[in-house]
């Protein structure tokens, strides 16, 4: 069946068989040769790329269609071998099926198709258990093989035989009602399999842009100077975020950029107030840090609030700055006062990465991201004093 | 000269290089090239977060206006000019309000206090820091006195221990070796060498700066990138227009002015190039002008045996009869009426091509082909490694002379890309051989668009960073190896037309190339 639609992209899918390598070999050969045949009666120029290997988990069977779309925008910038794996361990079925599909996106350049495959791979029942060692000969050699992990990592199959192929996995923290629990997990991954595997949450790359913007702010000497001052931190969040009302991940994360970045060492001083507000005392030097992460029910179209508040050695200046992502607007908006620059409000402009963006992104890495890798070991050391 | 003080939060492999603050003034703000390249390409960056809060631009020209209007000329043009035009609206409102305007004569020095005294106010009002770039975006012979009157205002130093004044100066930079080192003395006199940013576009472009990573990021390349293995090189950048309206400029400059001096000369340095100590710009920069040394220095007897010229008569041009080049003068003459008029038999090459000897151990023997050329059948900017012959034939049923010899292209301009061509068996009973590509392009691999050239430049400039800037030794040198073949061009009358618009070039660059090695030809890109 061959399908386009309105983005100049073609996907070309084989019907559902029962999982052979064989047949599943034979399937892309006519996969292709179709195409061929179709780009030679449309006089169309098609080509087939592949930079890495992309495999897909999906535990939830109903979402599988909703990634289609991120599938077609991340394989436009990046084309590699797509094997999206999905399971039902809880049938009583023993049932492992594959079909092969194309993806063709004409590029934004030269007004050629580049095509991808995709190989979709359904385990039912004990079939979960042999979902791993099944796709293992499916990847392409000698390229990077990323993992998108659309769960919970846990430690066993198919998430532990999947981990032994990937160069890089990809999760995403915000999927957890536990993110502490989710955040912990992680960093004990990241660390134990550091030699073989790279993580990535891509609920870290949602921070970026903020990021950048707070590092942007401190480009500026004058404001750079007060950085060392820094004595509090207080990040507001929607108190609907989680269950119980503990922070955010985005928050937590945060948390550890500002503890890895500025060397702030953590003090057993952890309170937990009746608003469900943590404080967190650190030290860099004599110098004290409180930070304080609180759920707030007065945030209005605010995903995330920052107050930086810095106090110069004589402990009456303070300079505060406050930042806030905006959802609604798509912006970030920033209002700083110091002794030298009066309030000033700037709004810069916050695009909301898509899912397809966010993956890209994480794609472009090659081998570890140690800023992440370390905000996350520092956020795992709070949440185990938590 | 950089911050001592470094911010911790910005050293990060996700964030993108981010400008620190700065101003930065353009002189000839109503040219063309601010209109169509500069302008744009600080706009792309401010809408991709790389240029920092503390930013802001300043126009200067003669035209009296005051900013409103300046922003206003520059919503029109950008407008027009920047890829996807303005965008989100909100977007560029926040980013005019950065843009400033002061006019004046560049040689009045009032108009430079009062330069001074926005550039003063904008530290204060738009956190600039203190920063300063002056970029000179004006006609040649405006250089030395913006230079001198950037001085004398005390403009040309920075105000504070942790700021910078960096000034960039647009190409040409010179007309020939003399005028070169005119130009470098008085900008010397005012600035120091690491303030100057001499900006040649062709470094900006991706492919280019991939020759650096190509060669020295792969081990299977450099252990071959020698005269062991490499008959030959040739560096193509071919136009298919012709002069058109810039008759006046290329009547004036010609091909190996125009593109050979400078950004082929650049592409070739790359190409040439020892591996650098580091990727430190001196580092890179140091290599760059040692091969540029080791360049044979011909003499002026010598010219015939390392160039040759040519410029286009009359063809045809994308399926269209088009002018030769001096009917193309005749035509913009006639049209200019009262105005400038210019040599109607002018002696201007439209194509040059050069051949470089390279005296030192990796290349000695190897020549370097260099050629550029309006009105060819195609736009294709490319330099290709002819790698010698197999050295015993063992396929006899394929004729020698039909097993070509590998081949390595590194397209620059269009389809951006590298391809490795080798000989393959024919599928069949037989040993038949033939040639098939090992392709890589950038639009197929990576789905994105790479940076305009001004975009990344600037950028670098912002940052501190020269690398893909031209230092003073090596523009001088480029002057010094061709000042001989532009004097002998100049004082020769020459058989002009001597290529048909539309084709590769003249017949003796055919012959030229062939000469002494038959089984080396022209590429046909």
């Amino acid at each position: 069946m061959i399908t386009s639609d309105a983005a100049n992209t073609e996907i070309i899918d084989q019907i559902m068989k029962p999982f052979d390598l064989r047949t599943i070999e034979k399937d892309l050969r006519e996969l292709w040769k179709q195409k061929e045949d179709a780009a030679e009666e449309n006089k169309v120029t098609s080509t087939r790329a592949c930079v890495s290997n992309l495999l897909i988990y999906e535990d939830q069977e109903d979402e599988i269609n909703t990634l289609t779309e991120t599938i077609i925008d991340v394989t436009k910038h990046h084309p590699c071998r797509v094997i999206v794996m999905s399971s039902k361990a809880n049938s009583l079925e023993d049932k492992l099926e594959a079909g092969v599909s194309a993806i063709c996106s004409f590029t934004i350049s030269q007004g050629k198709q580049i095509c991808s495959e995709q190989i979709m791979v359904k385990a039912e029942g004990s079939a979960v258990k042999r979902l791993s060692a099944s796709v293992m000969p499916l990847l392409v050699s000698d390229l990077p093989v990323n993992l998108w992990w659309r769960g919970v990592p846990v430690d066993t199959q198919p998430f532990s035989g999947l981990l032994g192929c990937a160069n890089r996995v990809i999760l995403d923290s915000s999927y957890s009602t536990r993110p502490t629990a989710f955040l912990s997990v992680l960093a004990t991954l990241a660390r134990q399999r550091f030699k073989e595997v790279a993580f990535s949450d891509i609920n870290w790359s949602r921070l970026t842009q903020l990021r950048s913007h707070i590092a942007g702010l401190f480009d500026v000497p004058d404001l750079l100077a007060y950085l060392k001052d820094l004595s509090k931190v207080t990040i507001e969040f929607p108190s609907s975020t989680t269950d119980q009302d503990l922070p955010a991940p985005q928050a937590m994360l945060l948390v550890g950029w500002f503890m890895s970045r500025l060397n702030w060492g953590l003090t057993e001083d952890i309170l937990r107030s009746r608003t469900g507000a943590t404080i967190l005392k650190f030290l860099r030097g004599e110098h004290e840090i409180t930070v304080e992460m609180t759920p707030s029910t007065k945030l209005e179209n605010q995903d995330l609030k920052l107050t930086l508040t810095m106090a110069d050695n004589t402990g009456w200046q303070e300079a505060r700055i406050v930042i806030m992502r905006n959802y609604a607007y798509n912006a970030i908006e920033t209002k700083l006062e110091t002794p030298t620059i009066c309030w000033l409000k700037d709004v810069a402009r916050y695009e909301m990465p898509t899912e397809s963006e966010l993956i890209l992104s994480e794609l472009e890495i090659l081998g570890h991201d140690v800023i992440y890798e370390n905000a996350l070991e520092c956020t795992a050391q709070i949440i185990e004093k938590m | 000269m950089t911050s001592e003080m470094e911010n911790p939060l910005r050293e990060e492999m996700r964030m993108e290089r981010k400008a620190p603050p700065c101003a930065i003034v353009i002189f000839g703000a109503s040219g063309d090239l601010n209109k169509r390249k500069l302008t744009p390409a600080l706009y792309s960056l401010y809408q991709q977060h790389l240029l920092s809060n503390g930013f802001a631009m300043v126009g200067f020209t003669r035209t009296k206006m005051d900013h409103q209007t300046f922003r206003t000329l520059m919503t029109e043009t950008t407008k027009e000019f920047a890829e996807g035009g303005i965008g989100d609206t909100a977007v560029w409102e926040s980013f005019s309000q950065k843009l400033f305007y002061v006019s004046g004569d560049p040689n009045d020095p009032k108009a430079y206090q009062e330069l001074k005294e926005l550039l003063n106010n904008l530290d204060r009002e738009q956190g600039t820091a203190c920063n300063r770039v002056f970029y000179l975006s004006t006609p040649p012979e405006l250089y030395t006195p913006i230079v001198k009157q950037l001085g004398a205002a005390g403009m040309n130093r920075a105000s504070t221990p942790d700021s910078w004044v960096r000034i960039i100066i647009e190409k040409p930079f010179g007309y020939d070796l003399p005028s070169a080192l005119k130009l470098n003395g008085d900008v010397g006199q005012i600035f120091e060498e690491d303030q100057v940013y001499r900006i040649d576009h062709y470094l900006g472009k991706e492919t280019v700066q991939n020759i650096l990573v190509f060669r020295f990021a792969n081990g299977i390349f450099e252990p071959i990138w020698n005269r062991n293995f490499i008959d030959h090189v040739q560096i193509t950048a071919a136009e298919s227009v012709g002069a058109g309206d810039r008759v006046g400029y290329y009547e004036a400059s010609g091909a190996l002015r125009d593109m050979i001096q400078n950004h082929l000369m650049q592409v070739f340095s790359l190409v040439a190039m020892e591996p650098p100590v580091s990727l430190d710009a001196n580092a890179i920069r140091d290599e760059k002008q040692k091969v540029m040394m080791a360049v044979y220095p011909f003499t002026h007897q010598e010219v015939p045996r390392f160039a040759v010229r040519g410029q286009y008569g009359a063809g045809a041009s994308n399926g269209k009869p088009v002018l030769g080049f001096r009917e193309e003068i005749k035509a913009f003459n006639a049209k200019s009426k009262g105005g400038r008029h210019y040599n109607e038999e002018s002696d201007a090459p439209t194509y040059a091509m050069v051949r470089l000897m390279v005296n030192n151990w990796r290349w000695a023997g190897v020549p370097f082909f260099i050629r550029s050329g309006k009105r060819m059948p195609k736009r294709v900017s490319e330099v290709a490694i002819q790698f010698k012959r197999v050295p015993h034939l063992l396929f006899k049923q394929t004729k020698a002379d039909r097993i070509e010899p590998n081949s390595l292209v590194i397209r620059i301009q269009p389809d951006e890309g590298i391809t490795l061509k080798f000989g393959a068996k024919m599928p069949g009973q037989a040993v038949h051989i033939r040639e098939v590509n090992m392709d890589f392009q950038y639009g197929q691999q990576f789905g994105r668009h790479s940076p305009e050239a001004y975009e990344r430049l600037l950028l670098d400039c912002m940052l501190g960073d020269p690398t893909l800037f031209a230092r003073r030794d090596m523009v001088e040198k480029g002057w010094e190896l061709l000042g001989p073949v532009l004097d002998i061009w100049s004082e020769q009358k020459a058989n002009f037309p001597n290529y048909e618009a539309g084709s590769w070039g003249p017949i003796e660059a055919d012959e030229f190339i062939a000469h002494g090695a038959p089984h080396r030809r022209w590429r046909k890109p």
